[in-house]
Order: C-alpha cells, then sequence, then structure tokens
C-alpha cells in the first residue's frame, strides 16, 4: 500500500485533535432528576426531616424522658403547644415533651428504614444477583425458596418472633430487614437474567473478560439503576412496617418510641382534645413518606426512562 | 377524483426533547384500484402517514393539512365517522403480525367482531363469514383454526389472518405497513402473492409502505420514495427503477446490493439521515447529496411534474442527476481466490443441542432435545469469506454463538494449529480469543451503555495483553477508530450518542483491536437502513482486503451475502443444503431449497424473470424435525427415499445435500408458475 | 390447564407443611416456650398438652402429632392460657368478622382502584386523570393505622356520624370505617397500577389494530385493553390480600371489631404460642390458596399461559 503523505498528515491532525466529552448515562439521569420537581421537592423534604432528626436535640428543652409536673394532669390545657415553657410541639399524655419525642421518633424511624433497607437490599443483590447469573438448577431452587418464603405471612411471623425471643432493636432490624429481601432478590435477579443475554455481555465472554469482571464492569454498574430506585422504594416500606409493630405496642420499648408508636398514643388519646399529640407525629410520617415516594418515582423516571 | 387525496399533510410529535416533525407538507394522490409502494428508511415519516390517514396517531401526534376520501375530508374527522371509514373503506395491516392480533382473545372473535359492528351482522353469520375469509387466505384447516388464539398460529399464518381480518368488509383500500419485514423470505414471497392476488380479485387499491426496494419493484405500479417526511420522487415503478430523477433516489438503487449480479463495490449515500427534531431550513437531503447547490441550503424543492405521471423535488437539473454516478472499484476489494493449504478453521459433524421443556408438560416430564445445529462440515481459509444464509430458526445464529463458545457444543472445529476448539475450558479457549473476534447485529444492544467508546474499544486489548501501558492502548484504540471511519476524539462519548451505522463501527473496532484472524460476523448490517448498510458492508470488505482476515458471514438478505462472500452455506433446521463457491451457487443452485430460497427473494428490478420455484409450507417445529431429509415437507422433488435417510454432503468444491440434485426441471418450472399465476 | 395447575399444587402443599412444621419446631426453641418448662403453665393447660402432643415422645412425634392434627382434623390444639379453651374456639369467634368487613375492604379496593385507574388512563391528561392520581399518591401514604384514628376524628368526633368502634353484624354502619380504613391505601395502589398498565395497553399494537378495525371506544377499552391491563393488577392481589390480613390486626385493635386480629394481639400479649401459631398457620394457608386462585385467574386471563 502506497503511503499518501497528505493522509498521513490529517490522519496525525485527527489523533491530536480534542477529545469531545461524553454524556454519560449516569449524568443524564442526574439532568433528568433535577428537572423533575416532584423528585425534587421530595428530596428537600427528605434533607429537612433528616436535619430535624440529627440537630433537633439542640433547640429542645427538655429530654425525651422528662416528666414535666408542671403540666401533669391538666395536658389538655398545660400541655399545648407553646414557646413559652419549651414545649414547641406540646407534651404528650403523660406530660413528656412531644418535640424531644418526635426528634427521638424520628431518628428511630428513620433508622430502622435506612438499616432496614440496607439489610434487605444487601441480602437481595447479592442473593438475585447470584441466582440470576448462574442459572439452571441453583436459580430454580434458589427462586423456589424465594417463591416459598413469599407465602409466608411474614408480619405475624415477625411478631411471633419478637414476642417469643424478646422485643429489641436488633431483633427489629433484623426481622424487619430478612422479611424484605424477597422482593429485592426477585427483582434483581430478573434484571441480572435478562442482562446475562443481552449481547454487550455475549460480547464480552466473546472477547475473554473472565467472569469475575464481567459481573464487577459489565453487570454491576448496569444492575445499579434498578437497585437504586428500589433501595428509596424500600426505605418508606420499612418505616411502614416498623410504624405498624410500634402502633400495635409490639415494636420499640419506651422510653424509646417511633413514629408508629406516637401516632397510635395521638390517636388513643384525641377524644379528650389534644390533638397536637396526633398531628405532629402524623405530619412527620406522611411528610417523609411523600418525600421518599416522589424521589423513588424520580429516580425511576430518570434512571429508566420508558419514553426514550 | 382520485380515491384518495392527502394535501399538505404534516404530522407532528411533541416529545421531551421537542417537536419531531415526521411528515412535513406532504402531497400524495391514489387512484382506485391501484398499487403504490412507498418507500423510505426508517424515519422517514412512511409509517406515520399511513397512521395519520387512518386517525391512528399516538396521543402526542397532531396531523393537519386534508386528507380526501373519495372527496370526504377524513383527517381529524370525528370518531363516529372515522369508524365507519375504518375497516369498512380503508383498512390496514401492520408489521408485526403477532403483536398487532389480540393474544388474548380467539381469532374467531377478533374476526367476527368487525362484522357484528360494521354489518350488523349476528355473532353467527358473521363467524361463517370470517370462516369463508380465512379459507380464502389459504389457511389450512381453518375450522378448526378459526378457534384457536394468535399464538398458535406461525408468523406467517398470522400475517394471513390480519389480511383476512382487513377485508372483512370489502374495503376499498388497503394499507400495508411492512406486512413482510418480520418474516421470511420465503413465507414473504407466498404472502406477497397472496395480496396481489386478493387485490386484483376484489379490484381493491392498496397503499404498500417497505423499506425493501425489492418488494416494491415486485408488488407495485407506482412507487413514492420518502425521505425525512416528505416525498422526493414519485412515479411509474419501472421509470423510477430504470431512471432515477432524484439524487435520493439514486442513491438508494445503488447502495442495495443486487442479488442477480455479481458484487462491484457498493455505492453507499455518505452520512446520516437529519434529526427529525430540527429540519434544515432547505432540502434536508442536502448534507448527503452529491449533486447539492446553493439553492438546496436555504429553499425546499417542490414536488414537481417533468415528465408525464413524473414528479420529482430536486434543484439539481435533470440530466445531473441522470449522469451515470462515479463508481470506480475499490483497489482494495479486488482480490485473488483466497486458497491455501492448510484450512484456517475445519469443522466436522458440529451439533449444538438445548435441552427444551414444551410448555404446558407435567412437572415430571423430561425435557425434549431441540437440535439447533444437526452436524454441519465445512472449512474456511485463511482470508476467505464464507457465507451462512438461512430462514430464522435454521440455527444460523446458534453456529456463530458455537464457534466462539457462547453455547456447549459436540463435534470438532479444528483451528490452524491442530487444535480442537469444541470442548475447550474457558481457560484453555483464552488464547483463541484473540484470534476470533465476533460482530453482534444489535449494535447498540453489543455495547455496555455505561461504558466509554474508549473503553469498549479498548476491553479486548486489556484482557489479553494486561501489560500494555495506557497510553499506548489509548494510542492504538483511537488509531482504530480513525481506521473504521469514527473521529478519535469522539474517544469519551457513550453508545447511546452515535447512531446504528456508527455503533456498528465501533463493534467492528472492538473486534479488529487484537489483530484477530477470524471474524464472525452475525447479522452485522440486518438492523441497519440501506444506505448504512451499505457503508459497513464496504468498511468490512475494505478492512478484510487490507487485514487479510477471514469472515464468517451470517445473514438472512441473500443478496449481502452474494457481495459479500467467497463462499456460501446454506442452512435448513441445522443442517447443511448445499455449500458452494458464491457465483455458483447464485447461478447454478442444486438444491430444491436454495432454489426456492434464490427465487423467493424480490429483486430490484421490475419485470426481471426469474425462475420461479416458490416454496409452500413454513419451518416444521425444530423439536420434531422431519425424518430423513429436514426438506423433505416442504420439497417439490420429495420421493418415499427421502423420508427414510437423510442425504449426505456430496460433491467437491459444489457440495450438495440432496437425493435428487440439479437445477428446476421445466416441469418444475411450469408448475410452480402456474401456482403464481 | 391441568398441567398448570398440578405444578402450582406442587409448590404450594409443601410449602404449608413447612410452614407448619417450622411453626412447631420454632415454639419448642422459644424461650420461655411451654415446652422448656420455664414458665408455669396452669396444670390443666400441661395436662392438655400432654394428652395432645405427648410431651414425653420425642420431637419428631411430637411434629407428626401436631401436623396430622392440623391437616387431617382442621384442629390446632389447646390454648396455653385459657385451659378450657382449644384455638380452633378463639379463631372461630372471630374469624366471622375478619371475614365480612375483609372481603368487603378487598371488593372495594379491587373495584374501585381498577374503575379509577382506568378512567384516568383513558382520559389521559385530563382533569380526571390529574385527580385520580392525585388521589391515589395522597392514599399511598395513608396506611390502615393512619386512616383509622383520622376517619374516627372526621366522623365520630366532629360529625357525629358513625359509631366510633365496635361490631354489628345487623348494623351495616359499624362495617363502613372498618373497611374504608383497611381499603384506602390499596385502592391507591390499584388504581395507579391500573392507570400505568392501561396506558401502556391503550399503546400497543393490537389496541391499535382494534381501532384499525373501527371499533368504538367503548368496545377497545372493554373489550381489548381491559384484559391484558388486568395482568399486573392480578399479580399484586397477592400481596395485597396478606397485607390486609395483617391490616386487619390493626383494625380489631382500633376499631374493637373482634376479629382474629384481636385474638392475634391478645395471645401475643399473652404470649400464648399456640394461638399465635394457629392464626398464622390459618392465615398461611389462606394466602397460599389465594395465591393458587390469583395464578389460575391469571392463566384464564392470559392463554400464553394456558396450555
Amino acid at each position: 500500500m502506497v503511503i499518501d503523505p497528505r493522509k498521513m498528515q490529517s490522519l496525525a491532525a485527527r489523533m491530536a485533535g480534542d477529545e469531545v466529552p461524553g454524556r454519560s448515562p449516569w449524568a443524564d439521569a442526574r439532568r433528568r432528576f433535577r428537572r423533575n420537581k416532584a423528585a425534587m421537592t421530595g428530596l428537600a423534604v427528605l434533607a429537612l426531616v433528616a436535619l430535624f432528626a440529627l440537630s433537633g436535640n439542640l433547640f429542645a428543652r427538655w429530654s425525651h424522658e422528662e416528666l414535666d409536673f408542671s403540666v401533669m394532669g391538666q395536658v389538655a390545657t398545660a400541655g399545648q403547644p407553646s414557646l413559652a415553657n419549651g414545649h414547641y410541639f406540646g407534651t404528650d399524655d403523660l406530660g413528656r415533651d412531644l418535640f424531644a419525642r418526635t426528634v427521638q421518633g424520628t431518628r428511630i424511624s428513620l433508622l430502622v428504614g435506612i438499616v432496614g433497607a440496607g439489610i434487605a437490599v444487601v441480602a437481595g443483590t447479592l442473593f438475585g444477583a447470584i441466582a440470576g447469573y448462574s442459572g439452571g438448577r441453583t436459580d430454580q431452587v434458589m427462586m423456589r425458596t424465594v417463591d416459598i418464603l413469599m407465602s409466608i405471612p411474614y408480619m405475624f411471623v415477625l411478631i411471633l418472633l419478637l414476642v417469643m425471643f424478646g422485643r429489641s432493636m436488633t431483633m427489629l432490624f433484623l426481622g424487619i430487614g430478612l422479611i424484605s429481601w424477597l422482593d429485592m432478590a426477585r427483582i434483581v435477579r430478573g434484571q441480572t437474567l435478562s442482562l446475562k443475554n443481552r449481547e454487550f455481555i455475549e460480547a464480552a465472554r466473546v472477547i475473554g473478560v473472565p467472569a469475575w469482571r464481567i459481573i464487577g464492569r459489565h453487570i454491576v454498574p448496569n444492575l445499579l439503576g434498578v437497585v437504586a430506585v428500589y433501595a428509596t422504594l424500600l426505605v418508606p416500606l420499612m418505616i411502614l412496617t416498623e410504624s405498624f409493630i410500634s402502633f400495635l405496642g409490639l415494636g420499640v420499648q419506651e422510653p424509646l418510641t417511633s413514629w408508629g408508636a406516637l401516632i397510635a398514643e395521638g390517636a388513643g388519646t384525641m377524644g379528650y382534645g389534644t390533638l397536637w399529640q396526633l398531628a405532629f407525629p402524623l405530619f412527620f410520617f406522611v411528610v417523609t413518606m411523600f418525600g421518599f415516594f416522589f424521589v423513588g418515582d424520580g429516580l425511576r423516571d430518570a434512571l429508566d426512562p420508558k419514553d426514550r | 377524483m382520485a380515491l384518495l387525496d392527502i394535501r399538505n399533510l404534516s404530522v407532528r410529535f411533541k416529545t421531551a426533547v421537542g417537536t419531531v416533525q415526521a411528515v412535513d407538507d406532504l402531497d400524495l394522490t391514489l387512484e382506485a384500484g391501484e398499487t403504490l409502494g412507498i418507500v423510505g428508511e426508517s424515519g422517514s415519516g412512511k409509517s406515520q402517514l399511513a397512521f395519520a390517514v387512518m386517525g391512528l396517531l399516538a396521543r402526542n401526534g397532531h396531523a393537519s393539512g386534508s386528507v380526501r376520501l373519495d372527496g370526504q375530508e377524513i383527517l381529524n374527522a370525528p370518531p363516529k365517522v372515522l369508524n365507519r371509514v375504518r375497516a369498512e373503506r380503508i383498512a390496514m395491516i401492520f408489521q408485526d403480525p403477532m403483536t398487532s392480533l389480540n393474544p388474548y382473545m380467539r381469532v374467531s372473535r377478533q374476526m367476527a367482531e368487525v362484522l357484528v359492528m360494521h354489518k350488523g351482522m349476528s355473532w353467527r353469520e358473521a363467524h361463517a363469514k370470517s370462516l369463508r375469509m380465512l379459507d380464502a387466505v389459504q389457511i389450512p384447516d381453518a375450522k378448526t383454526r378459526i378457534n384457536h388464539y394468535p399464538h398458535e398460529f406461525s408468523g406467517g399464518m398470522r400475517q394471513r389472518v390480519m389480511i383476512a381480518m382487513a377485508l372483512l368488509c370489502g374495503p376499498r383500500l388497503l394499507i400495508a405497513d411492512e406486512p413482510t419485514t418480520a418474516l421470511d423470505v420465503t413465507v414473504q414471497a407466498q404472502i406477497l402473492t397472496l395480496l396481489s392476488d386478493l387485490q386484483r380479485d376484489l379490484g381493491m387499491a392498496m397503499m404498500l409502505i417497505t423499506h425493501d426496494l425489492g418488494v416494491v419493484a415486485s408488488a407495485c405500479q407506482r412507487v413514492a420514495v420518502m425521505y425525512a417526511g416528505r416525498i422526493r420522487e414519485t412515479g411509474p415503478t419501472a421509470a423510477i427503477f430504470d431512471d432515477p430523477a432524484h439524487p435520493y433516489t439514486k442513491g438508494l438503487l445503488s447502495a442495495v446490493p443486487r442479488i442477480d449480479a455479481s458484487g462491484s463495490r457498493l455505492v453507499a449515500i455518505p452520512g446520516q439521515p437529519p434529526d427529525m427534531n430540527a429540519l434544515p431550513a432547505g432540502c434536508a437531503f442536502a448534507p448527503r447529496c452529491p449533486s447539492r447547490r446553493e439553492d438546496c441550503e436555504s429553499r425546499r424543492p417542490p414536488l414537481s411534474a417533468f415528465a408525464p405521471q413524473r414528479w420529482r423535488a430536486c434543484h439539481a437539473p435533470l440530466d445531473e442527476v441522470r449522469s451515470p454516478m462515479d463508481c470506480s472499484p475499490h483497489p482494495d476489494s479486488a482480490r485473488g481466490p483466497a486458497r491455501r493449504d492448510r484450512p484456517l478453521l475445519d469443522v466436522r459433524d458440529l451439533q449444538v443441542t438445548f435441552p427444551v421443556r414444551p410448555k404446558g408438560a407435567m412437572p415430571w416430564a423430561r425435557p425434549l432435545p431441540l437440535r439447533a445445529l444437526n452436524g454441519v462440515d465445512f472449512t474456511l481459509a485463511p482470508g476467505e469469506t464464507l457465507g451462512v444464509v438461512g430462514e430464522s430458526g435454521c440455527g444460523k445464529s446458534t453456529l456463530a454463538r458455537a464457534l466462539v463458545g457462547l453455547v456447549p457444543a459436540q463435534g470438532a472445529a479444528r483451528w490452524t494449529d491442530g487444535s480442537d476448539l469444541v470442548g475447550l475450558t474457558p481457560r484453555g479457549m483464552q488464547p483463541y480469543r484473540r484470534e476470533i473476534q465476533m460482530v453482534f447485529q444489535d449494535p447498540l444492544a453489543s455495547l455496555d451503555p455505561r461504558m466509554t467508546v474508549g473503553q469498549i474499544i479498548a476491553e479486548p486489548l486489556t484482557t489479553h495483553r494486561p501489560d500494555l501501558p495506557r497510553s499506548e492502548v489509548k494510542s492504538q484504540v483511537k488509531a482504530m477508530m480513525d481506521r473504521v471511519g469514527l473521529l478519535p476524539g469522539q474517544i469519551n462519548r457513550y453508545p447511546h450518542e452515535f447512531s446504528g451505522g456508527q455503533c456498528q463501527r465501533i463493534g467492528i473496532a472492538r473486534a479488529l483491536i487484537v489483530n484477530p484472524r477470524l471474524i464472525i460476523c452475525d447479522e452485522p448490517v440486518s438492523a441497519l437502513d440501506v444506505s448504512i448498510q451499505a457503508q459497513v458492508v464496504n468498511l468490512l470488505t475494505d478492512l478484510q482486503g487490507a487485514l487479510d482476515l477471514a469472515l464468517i458471514f451470517i445473514a438472512h438478505d441473500l443478496a449481502v451475502v452474494r457481495h459479500i462472500s467467497d463462499r456460501v452455506m446454506v442452512l435448513y433446521l441445522g443442517k447443511v443444503m448445499e455449500i458452494a463457491p458464491t457465483e455458483d451457487l447464485y447461478a447454478r443452485p442444486r438444491h430444491p431449497y436454495t432454489q426456492a430460497l434464490l427465487s423467493a427473494v424480490p429483486t430490484a428490478r421490475p419485470g426481471a424473470d426469474r425462475i420461479a420455484v416458490p416454496v409452500g409450507g413454513e419451518l416444521p417445529s425444530p423439536l420434531h424435525p422431519p425424518s430423513g431429509c429436514v426438506f423433505r415437507t416442504r420439497c417439490p422433488r420429495a420421493q418415499p427415499i427421502c423420508a427414510a435417510q437423510a442425504p449426505g454432503l456430496a460433491g467437491d468444491a459444489h457440495r450438495t445435500a440432496c437425493h435428487f440434485p440439479g437445477p428446476p426441471s421445466a416441469e418444475e418450472t411450469a408448475r410452480a408458475q402456474a401456482r403464481m399465476a | 390447564m391441568l398441567g398448570y395447575v398440578i405444578r402450582r399444587l406442587a409448590i404450594a402443599i409443601p410449602t404449608l407443611l413447612l410452614l407448619i412444621v417450622l411453626s412447631f419446631v420454632l415454639m419448642h426453641l422459644a424461650p420461655g416456650g411451654p415446652f422448656t418448662q420455664e414458665r408455669a403453665l396452669p396444670p390443666q393447660v400441661l395436662a392438655n398438652l400432654n394428652a395432645k402432643y405427648g410431651l414425653d415422645d420425642p420431637l419428631w412425634r411430637q411434629i407428626w402429632n401436631y401436623v396430622h392434627g392440623v391437616v387431617v382434623h382442621f384442629d390446632f390444639g389447646p390454648s396455653f392460657v385459657y385451659p378450657d379453651r382449644t384455638v380452633n374456639q378463639l379463631i372461630a369467634d372471630g374469624f366471622p368478622v375478619t371475614l365480612t368487613y375483609g372481603s368487603l375492604a378487598f371488593l372495594a379496593a379491587v373495584t374501585v382502584g381498577v374503575a379509577l385507574g382506568t378512567l384516568a388512563a383513558v382520559r389521559h391528561n385530563g382533569w380526571l386523570d390529574y385527580l385520580a392520581v392525585g388521589v391515589s399518591i395522597g392514599a399511598q401514604v395513608l396506611p390502615n393505622f393512619v386512616m383509622a384514628p383520622i376517619l374516627v376524628l372526621v366522623f365520630t368526633l366532629w360529625l357525629r356520624l358513625l359509631p366510633g368502634g365496635g361490631w354489628s353484624f345487623s348494623d351495616p354502619s359499624f362495617w363502613i370505617m372498618p373497611v374504608v380504613a383497611l381499603s384506602t391505601s390499596y385502592m391507591a395502589s390499584i388504581a395507579r397500577i391500573t392507570r400505568s398498565s392501561m396506558l401502556e395497553v391503550l399503546g400497543s399494537d393490537h389496541v391499535r389494530t382494534a381501532r384499525a378495525k373501527g371499533m368504538p371506544e367503548h368496545r377497545v377499552v372493554l373489550h381489548h385493553a381491559l384484559r391484558p391491563a388486568m395482568l399486573p393488577v392480578i399479580s399484586y392481589l397477592g400481596p395485597v390480600f396478606v397485607s390486609m390480613i395483617t391490616g386487619s390486626v390493626v383494625i380489631d385493635i382500633y376499631f374493637s371489631t373482634g376479629g382474629i386480629g384481636k385474638a392475634f394481639v391478645d395471645s401475643a400479649l399473652n404470649r400464648d404460642y399456640a394461638v399465635m401459631m394457629g392464626i398464622t398457620i390459618l392465615v398461611g394457608a389462606l394466602t397460599i390458596l389465594f395465591n393458587l386462585l390469583v395464578d389460575i385467574l391469571y392463566a384464564w386471563i392470559d392463554p400464553k399461559i394456558r396450555y
């Protein structure tokens, strides 16, 4: 082949030319998420709730355990929300500061939500990815197990466990986390299966990329989107589960409290005209739920846009 | 008065990224009883034109202008009016017959409801009429089949059901939107024949929308060529094909590989189709046009008549467009026949079996073996191109995947150094992965969406030569990008920022970067438009010539295979039917299946006389292949011996697996032609 | 279809047996359980237990006795707390109540949810759509234990329209709040699922064909789109069923309706494991049965699964 000097020169020029930056799918998703007003609002709300949980105690004049004897017995009148006596959110039926208790309850509920979702995500992702990637008999057995576990009425079993082995935070975390990984496992397994058959994974196998690198470089990054979306949606479900159990009086134990316990207390006393005892915990609960659902939906739209 | 008169039709879609102008100020008429072909590449707006006429645009779409049916305005008409037009006066059939029929309803009900709703028939009468219609579209055993669900029919049969359903009310116009694109060539030929028979018998007009110039040439009286939402040229079929008067038409015709002539280099249309979000002010084809002039950038050429019956939309003088194109043969593509002593790859009795659990089986039932490949033999010389053709389900993709170890196989595949690739452990296979690379069908899906182009192309290099310094990897990647026609500056971009053709170039660059000796291409161009397909085919032939690569080129398009291959192998139900040097195979096919396949391909040359040996029926289930010769159930020459004994591959250079090989007899041709007529 | 049902049963039956065995083993392991002798059970209870399971027999024998009792005689054995009552009696007291408001709530959630979702999809981007989406998003964050107090606050304390608790089979005004509180959030979820799946189906190829055939819109929606659009809803019914049974515990506690939820929480607080076990198994069995029905319904709608 004759070498054309002109061609060579232009080749050199082309090679030295500026490198255009690319738009990664993550960057695209970030931009779509930022444009989503509901999701951004949800994120802001969640940030405020988190801030409240972390720094609320700096402003509290009472601890969550202290009884304010000055309001005892006349909670409906003296225990109303007031800036003067430091009970910003009023007091509960026993005369404990509701502001401090709400801060405390928010901490517990968020913690349960995040830890529970964390356990579920780790267990579910590992289980699902292993089942999906190995396929064949292993996959069959693993998914049958999930099927069987899914038809167990988990809330009843969880309460059973809490009653039998004693109520403790660890038990609550573990119990809530371990019953919620099933959905995650199914989702991740389905996603892994479909990824495994995609042509770019086959291309990597043809190239000779070893299995662990295929999982690390090709499968996991492509799973992250789905996992992130469902993790965000799992947190409110965990909070809901914990609140449910605490509402029944079977969850966290005094003097600790959580949104569910506070709502139960507030609901029990609203006949006496102490509505704030229901309103404040309920407000935080509902606002946080909204926040997580909007952020989750926003993430889903951003990471997996169907109409592209 | 014309049957259908479309004036100033525009279709716009509001999307998240802006307004897409799918159809742009389009005029078109259709006479009663006429067959009009509408040709265009994907995104040209041809389907949206049909949907606009039928009032079937998606929710975010809006049509403006005028569509008159027998003088009555139907564009944006109220639902009541439209519902009387649909099915009764205009019927439509769609590309994918599986998803277009309601999968949750029995065929009988889907068909009968048309008559009940439009003609006020009782369900019983409607059922009887539907049954007669299924007979008319030649569905065997229609009496039983009418009570089945769509998924119980094969693709071709579903399209027949679709046609029968469309014609129930005797419409004056049938709009067929890519009716055969999802079907195999032999079935496509059956459906096209059926459509033109029915059209003649019922005296209706037909608008046939397709990307396939061959389909248009064989089925239509008049053609309209669409590009970027507008009609660029329209006229009688023969005139358009013999004497294209628009640079786009001309480019399109020269970009299609011909099945009836051996290949000179394809003339690709350079560049990419325009972004329909932001159409240029002037002619949308101007950026790719060889006859471009100043006017084209600023003013859109109107569609104007230049001869009786012929219109075109172009500023360039007619003589310039008509002048012959400069198609000098490329120096690299002229190669001698690649014959060397030792084959690069010697495949013997290759078999691939998948265990399949039939649907509805009891849990304790044993899975059945599905023989995707059932004893395939061939050799491949260094630097040679072997084309592999066959209909879907013939095992051609399985062959590719077995050779690169993606699916387990039995038999032998000896590499040139004497080792057997079949049954190697992943570790043992590793040294050969450098030598054998693969290019995939779906250009975008074969690239990891979360990696940059640079990372994608570098992956084989970093896998096989981990010692290579980063700067060296990067410069090699850039050099390879330049070689396959990508701008090296785009090394940091992501796959979704590229078009289909460019993605396929990325895939080719990835395959080439470790200097392999064999590349297996699994339908590398079937997802691409004609003009882009030509670019990729040219790239592959150039690279092959320059790098002394052997290619296994798998495709269902016989014309492309003819264009690129030195030898061609025909597969049917996992078996080799015939393997021969390309010219020999296409000029003198000896196996009845090859003959049928070749005669089923519509040529982009209207009125071309071909040996018409269409085959009836459809592919048998590979779970229960016929005994003896697998093709015997559809073969015109089948004799008792064919059922008893499977024929072996016989012959020297031209090998055929048939008990009665040879050119079609005069009797066969006559019988076939009688069936066509 | 038969093969399909058999395949489903092949999973369902072992699952149920496993649940029963696990429950009994758990009861054995539990610290402070009846079998560990840490806790002084009334002598009458111990005698009942011994007669039932043979406390001196090996564990497998006891398991066999329990499983045999449950499966063959539908007998969950004696209570651990009340010497003169069996688990069956305790369950039988509450079950009709739970069944009544539970099935009403289930029906309400499904019918209203599907209707709302379908309307929203058909009127996509119209005011009805926005309203439906707004309502369902709002209702999603109002689980039963939040809805219940709010309903009591509004309808009992403020408007004084409905009784704030209790149960009567003859007076439906007692039924309203339990049903609404239990069904609201699921109604919202079903509406959302229906809407999105209906939107997807309405954009699918076969619906386009139905329109091209000149079918009027109501026929397109009801005959061509509704069936496939129901598939995701149907797969969601199993989880809804389970959550509703779970939610009935809150309803029973908050509204004092006296369903099995009350028995469950009482026994949880009393550590009456036999009752808890019995209810858990009952709920598990119902869940498995319901999932089987859902699977069959699914296969009936989608002919591709059926044969």
